[in-house]
């Protein structure tokens, strides 16, 4: 029991009369037995006058069944704490109440009550005016079309939403209570939406794109902008997800047309590519197969129009043209048989044992000649390898003639070819290096293509078939075999052959 | 009347074929100049301003069809002066565009044409 001061009654008196709060004692029959000044000058009655009226003709009528009920409680010895009501005063204001109500009982039986109420008609007010302004606010947020969400930056407790979020989610009010935020988003997302959540609360403001979780499992791209507010010294986390489902099917329809058109592109140019390359080689082709046929019949023409009667040595001239492009010719449609053959599949293979290293020399051998006349220096090193093969020694010679007449044709005077040959494997490896005119990069990629010859090459030589390497390249192909080769402009070019033991 | 010598520049990579060119053309008494390549060609054109210019199309390094343009742009007396190309080909796309839009140009397939039609259709454009 807390400490009472003693004092006389007439000063507990005067305290209860002049206390701020209404006090009124009512007897059993509800009449009023005694009421205060603050009582009598808020409802505006005089002293004279509470002594005839009972509790119900201050209780407002929507109240005065709860009332009879509580008197009936308070009557038994029961003491009510917090009880809200209104009165109504003598002029007819609605006054609201906050009380306690206290029973005195003697010998089990009820004397009277004592009720201390307050004013707070003032605050029912405010509280009231809060309670439309929440309502209102809440109207304002379900009526987005998008999740909005409030939660506790510190305790990340969901404390506000809309009716969007339990409408997309499926969760019930009572289930989104006890969420975490990141909850209801997908696991695969889980690690991003976090590390939002950190940021937004240094950074104030964040956007993310994450995927959102439903209860019965769907996952829907949103996109979630959220603030970090602090209110009344409170961190709390307000913002707003937007589906972009939509969005990113519209995405999804864009990548997926410019892909299609991507295709498309690259067909065309697939068959620009084609066609040029068949114009190039129609060009190719007839250039090659017409220059010694026009100059064969030119200088007949010129014979035949009497240019070269009165010189003979000029008629000898004239005639050793027509020889040696007759010559030129021979060889260009041996070139073109060999292709065909090889083209056609009938080029017939015989194979048998062939030692690499004496065929290379033998070849080397025959090409003395024109080595001596040129004064190239001719290195050659051979590993201590065994160089027998299976293979159609045909092919084999096709090959090496050709590349070893290439290094020496495309040599100047005083050059060198180098050649070189090692057992890697399985496979032959011969390595043709000379230090002539070489081929230009931007030509590079097309010296194996029938009838192409390199700018620089028919500069130096205008005679060649434009076939060499070309057909090289298919029979060591088709010995499943590779070429390839180093070159610069200049700096000459070395190739390389790898030829399998077994072919 | 007093017949002025005429000058043509032969330009072609085959020398067997320049030869036959330059010779025949020599015999029919032309004064003539030649070239092996296109670069050369433009450098001969400019310098020797010849009367006629039988270019061949194709050529490494700057081929024909490069030569005229060029020459074409270079100056008035380069966008007029005939050029005859060579080709192996029947004319293509390019070779018409190039006729059609560089002065006055015309062309003629190497092996269907014989050395004296060559001379007559020389001295038909100069006339």
């Amino acid at each position: 029991m807390s400490f009472i001061p003693a004092a006389g009654i007439e000063e507990y008196q005067d305290i209860i009369e002049n206390a701020n709060d209404l006090i009124q004692s009512v007897d059993e029959n509800g009449r009023f037995l005694y009421v205060n000044k603050k009582w009598r000058d808020v409802l505006g009655y005089t002293d004279e006058e509470t002594r005839r009226m009972a509790f119900p003709d201050i209780v407002h009528q929507n109240h005065l069944q709860a009332c009879f009920a509580l008197f009936a409680e308070l009557k038994k010895g029961k003491s009510l704490d917090n009880v809200r009501t209104q009165f109504v005063a003598k002029n007819g204001r609605v006054i609201d109440v906050d009380g306690n109500i206290s029973v005195r009982m003697k010998d089990g039986n009820f004397l009277s009550t004592w009720g201390i109420f307050r004013d707070v008609t003032e605050r029912r007010k405010v509280e009231n005016k809060l309670q439309e302004e929440q309502q209102f606010s809440q109207a304002l947020i379900d009526s987005l079309p998008s999740i909005f969400y409030v939660f506790d930056g510190v305790t990340s407790r969901m404390l506000r939403w809309n009716k969007n979020m339990e409408y997309i989610f499926g969760y019930s009010n009572e289930e989104t209570a006890k969420m975490s935020p990141l909850d209801f988003f997908d696991e695969k997302d889980r690690e991003t939406t976090k590390e939002a959540i950190r940021q937004v609360l240094t950074k104030r403001k964040i956007t993310v794109e994450a995927r959102i979780r439903t209860k019965d499992g769907r996952t829907i791209p949103h996109f979630f902008s959220a603030v970090h507010s602090r209110i009344a010294g409170k961190d709390y986390i307000v913002g707003l997800g937007i589906d972009i489902t939509d969005f990113r099917k519209q995405e999804e329809e864009l990548a997926r047309a410019n892909a299609v058109l991507k295709i498309r592109d690259e067909q065309i140019a697939k068959e620009h590519e084609l066609n040029r390359a068949k114009s190039e080689f129609v060009s190719l082709a007839s250039h090659q197969l017409k220059t010694p046929l026009t100059i064969i019949k030119w200088y007949a023409d010129m014979l035949n129009a009497g240019y070269a009667d009165n010189v003979l040595k000029k008629q000898q001239e004239y005639i050793g043209k027509i020889y040696s492009n007759t010559e030129r010719m021979i060889e260009l449609v041996d070139s073109l048989l060999n292709v065909s053959r090889l083209e056609l599949g009938v080029f017939a293979v015989k194979k048998e044992s062939v030692d690499l290293k004496n065929k290379i020399e033998a070849i080397l051998f025959n090409f003395e000649p024109k080595i001596k006349e040129k004064n190239l220096k001719l290195l050659q090193s051979y590993s201590n390898d065994n160089f027998i093969i299976s293979a159609d020694l045909k092919m084999i010679q096709i090959i090496f003639e050709n590349m070893i007449f290439n290094a020496i044709k495309y040599t100047p005077d005083g050059g060198t070819i180098n050649v070189k040959m090692r057992k890697k494997e399985n496979e032959i490896l011969i390595e043709i290096a000379d230090t002539g005119i070489g081929i230009p990069e931007n030509q590079q990629s097309k010296i194996f293509t029938k009838f192409f010859r390199a700018d620089n090459a028919s500069s130096y030589k205008a005679d060649g078939t434009g076939l060499g390497l070309y057909i090289v390249k298919t029979i060591v192909e088709k010995m499943d075999g590779k070429i390839w080769f180093e070159s610069a402009e200049n700096k000459g070019a070395t190739f390389y052959v790898a030829i399998p033991i077994e072919s | 009347m007093s017949k002025q010598i005429k000058k043509i520049l032969v330009v072609e990579d085959e020398s067997d074929m320049r030869q036959a060119l330059a010779e025949s053309l020599e015999y029919e008494e032309f004064k003539v100049f030649q070239a092996a390549n296109g670069e050369e060609g433009l450098g001969e054109a400019l310098a020797r301003r010849p009367d006629l210019i039988i270019l061949d199309i194709v050529m490494p390094e700057m081929d024909g069809m490069e030569m005229m343009k060029k020459l074409r742009r270079q100056n008035a007396w380069g966008h007029d002066v005939p050029i005859i190309l060579l080709t192996n080909l029947s004319a293509n796309d390019e070779i018409m565009r190039g006729i059609v839009e560089n002065g006055p140009s015309y062309y003629l397939v190497k092996s269907d044409w014989k050395i004296p039609d060559v001379i007559k259709k020389v001295r038909e454009i100069l006339k």
